[in-house]
């Protein structure tokens, strides 16, 4: 009996484990996630498809990411730019008439990804935001942190895209992760207002608390100097030298590949991780 | 103890006389006569009082044995202190601290002088009148209660004037020039870029000062019994309203001799001629970002040293089992004294305010503020 439940235990293991090896052999296809590289397990891949597909139903502008070996070979573009165009293309990615979206392309072996961003996508990351958003994302990668990087990137793609929505009352947005969104940022413009509130309301009082006291003890004696005060007799102002310190301290500098909007509508930018 | 009072009486009526500040003039407040300083420092129509001892006719009486004091003890050291006194008017025994150079009887409220507090090397060269009445004083003190949201309610409404009198304080005044040098340590600073560098060039400079600065007058009180800080406090005094001392300025108000020595009073007026002179000295170094004294030597020559009476205003109050202590200049009026705090109005306005200010911020900013923010943090 108990050679029969440990052969079946075996035969589960061995299952599951030819199934997960199956998975990451041929990568997972979502709509909004596509992993050819077959880094991200099953759960990590179905949770990502999620917050994607979420945050883009949502707020009507794509968040997607495409993970492949090597974007040359996938797209045969030679270009990341290009590769991550093409990618868009093929695959009608892009919500709505104008196929907003937004797009982060890993290419695994030669450690690069390529953010292209297209429609609202491009309003919502301009350049600098492009940049800045590669850069927070590729901490993480650089330790091999694929779920925790992907997750930043979703979140703050959406984030960016909540923003800038936000400004314009042209887009209306219901879903959870744009609700957290503006209740964070409405609680820190709150919060922030009512420390403004207490730092002069602090002030207020000690300046109505400095009423109450009239009596001082007095050091100085000016007001009963002689009419012109102080008589300069001698007086000499003499350079003695000239120090300089030297920092370095590069300006900050890009490793971006590609950073401009092309004839299509897109904009992007690439960096290595 | 000498019993030497001059008592300034009315010729009119001979009830006692009493300066008034309003007018200038000396006052009877029995028959309202009026008459001039001039005419008593000329005429000396005041009354030398007697020794106390009352000149009774002896009436026959007899008896026997001796009253036996219980205490035998006298005033010991606590009367090194204190004088005695006879009120030239109804004959009464004062005792005053041995400073009081002018008081009023308690018993029948004649004002007394006593003149050798002011006599010899003693005598004050100046003195500034009082120009500034007890009714001035008692409206100067609730207006100096309004205004004050801090001030507790009860403290306006329940305080009373516990005691007020007018007081000439005696005062040294300091003549003296300063001169002095200083050496000061000062840069200015500019970054700028070169390639991937960052530099910073910093321009030093060693800056020498030397001047000179004088003083003429410098208050310093000269009596123990009043607080440094409140006489501080309630300057200036208008110095060209200073007249020659007389003692007929004094009926009417309290007046104390100096018991602070010009010596000993000498050192704060050094110590607030040296520090204006070389705030004065650091003031001219200007056009730089960061200066730094870095040595400097103050020299104080002594000039003339002059003493005053100065007329004050000393209200105390008590509240909450505390005593407050309000003096007010009785030449120009400025009036200080700390008040006390409520506690609960300090908390509710804190509060309020920190809410009030917070919500009205957060109605018209916080939702663009918020989005700014989150902006610079993702």
């Amino acid at each position: 009996m108990k050679k029969r439940v440990f052969s079946l235990l075996m035969a589960l293991l061995i299952i599951m484990s030819l199934s997960v090896t199956a998975f990451a052999e041929g990568g997972y296809e979502g709509s909004y996630v596509i992993d050819k590289a077959g880094i991200l397990t099953e759960e990590q891949a179905n949770s990502l498809e999620a917050m994607a597909a979420e945050s883009s139903e949502s707020s009507g502008c794509g968040i997607y990411l495409v993970i492949v070996d090597d974007y040359r070979q996938y797209t045969g573009e030679s270009f990341d730019g290009d590769a991550a165009e093409k990618i868009y293309e093929d695959r009608s990615f892009g919500l709505g008439d104008d196929k907003s979206g937004i797009m982060l392309m890993m290419s695994m072996d030669d450690r690069h990804m390529y953010l292209l961003a297209h429609g609202l996508g491009s309003i919502a990351l301009s350049d600098s935001e492009n940049e800045d958003l590669r850069d927070d994302i590729k901490k993480y990668f650089k330790d091999d942190e694929w779920y925790q990087g992907f997750c930043e990137y979703i979140k703050k793609a959406a984030g960016n895209v909540y923003l800038d929505s936000s400004r314009s009352s042209d887009y209306e947005y219901d879903s959870p992760i744009f609700r957290s969104y503006k209740l964070k940022s409405r609680l820190l413009g709150i919060g922030v207002c009512l420390v403004i509130g207490l730092v002069a309301a602090f002030a207020v009082v000690m300046v109505l608390r400095a009423q109450l006291r009239s009596v001082a003890k007095e050091t100085d004696a000016g007001r009963y100097a002689d009419k012109g005060g102080l008589n300069l007799s001698r007086h000499y102002d003499r350079f003695t030298h000239r120090s300089r310190s030297r920092v370095y301290d590069p300006p900050a500098k890009s490793n971006s590949s590609s950073s401009s909007g092309s004839s299509g509508g897109y904009s992007g930018g690439g960096s290595d991780f | 103890m000498a019993s030497d009072v001059k008592n300034y009486k009315c010729p009119a009526c001979g009830g006692s006389l009493r300066f008034d500040g309003e007018s200038g003039k000396l006052i009877c407040d029995y028959c309202d006569s009026e008459y001039e300083l001039s005419q008593f420092e000329e005429e000396e129509i005041v009354d030398e009082g007697e020794t106390g001892q009352s000149q009774e006719k002896a009436t026959e009486f007899s008896s026997e044995g001796d009253w036996e004091r219980e205490s035998q003890s006298d005033w010991g050291s606590d009367g090194d202190n204190l004088n005695v006194y006879s009120c030239p008017s109804c004959g009464a025994e004062l005792i005053c601290e041995e400073t009081t150079g002018a008081t009023s009887c308690p018993y029948c409220g004649n004002s007394a002088v006593i003149p050798s507090k002011f006599e010899g090397g003693l005598k004050p060269d100046y003195v500034i009148p009082f120009k500034l009445s007890k009714e001035q004083a008692v409206e100067a003190l609730n207006s100096h209660y309004g205004g004050k949201v801090l001030l507790p309610r009860a403290f306006k409404d329940q305080n009373h004037i516990k005691e007020i009198k007018g007081v000439y304080v005696p005062f040294w005044l300091f003549d003296a020039d300063t001169e002095g040098e200083m050496s000061f340590s000062a840069s200015n600073s500019r970054t700028y870029r070169r390639g991937d560098y960052r530099i910073t060039e910093t321009d030093h400079y060693r800056v020498y000062r030397a001047g000179d600065m004088s003083f003429t007058k410098v208050p310093v009180d000269g009596s123990r019994k009043m607080p440094d800080d409140y006489m501080d406090s309630i300057e200036p005094f208008d110095y060209s309203e200073l007249k020659e001392f007389s003692a007929a300025y004094l009926p009417g108000f309290m007046a104390d001799k100096y018991d602070v020595d010009s010596e000993e009073a000498s050192e704060r007026a050094n110590s607030r001629c040296r520090s204006t002179m070389e705030a004065a000295l650091a003031g001219s170094v200007i056009g730089y970002q960061s200066v730094i004294p870095t040595g400097g030597n103050i020299r104080l020559h002594k000039g003339k040293i002059h003493y005053a009476l100065m007329p004050v205003w000393l209200l105390s109050t008590k509240w909450n089992d505390k005593n407050y202590l309000f003096a007010m200049n009785g030449q120009t009026g400025k009036l200080v004294g700390d008040l006390p705090m409520d506690k609960r109005s300090f908390l509710t306005w804190f509060l309020g305010l920190t809410a009030g200010v917070g919500a009205v911020l957060s109605l018209l900013f916080s939702g663009p503020l918020g989005r700014w923010l989150m902006g610079l943090f993702m």
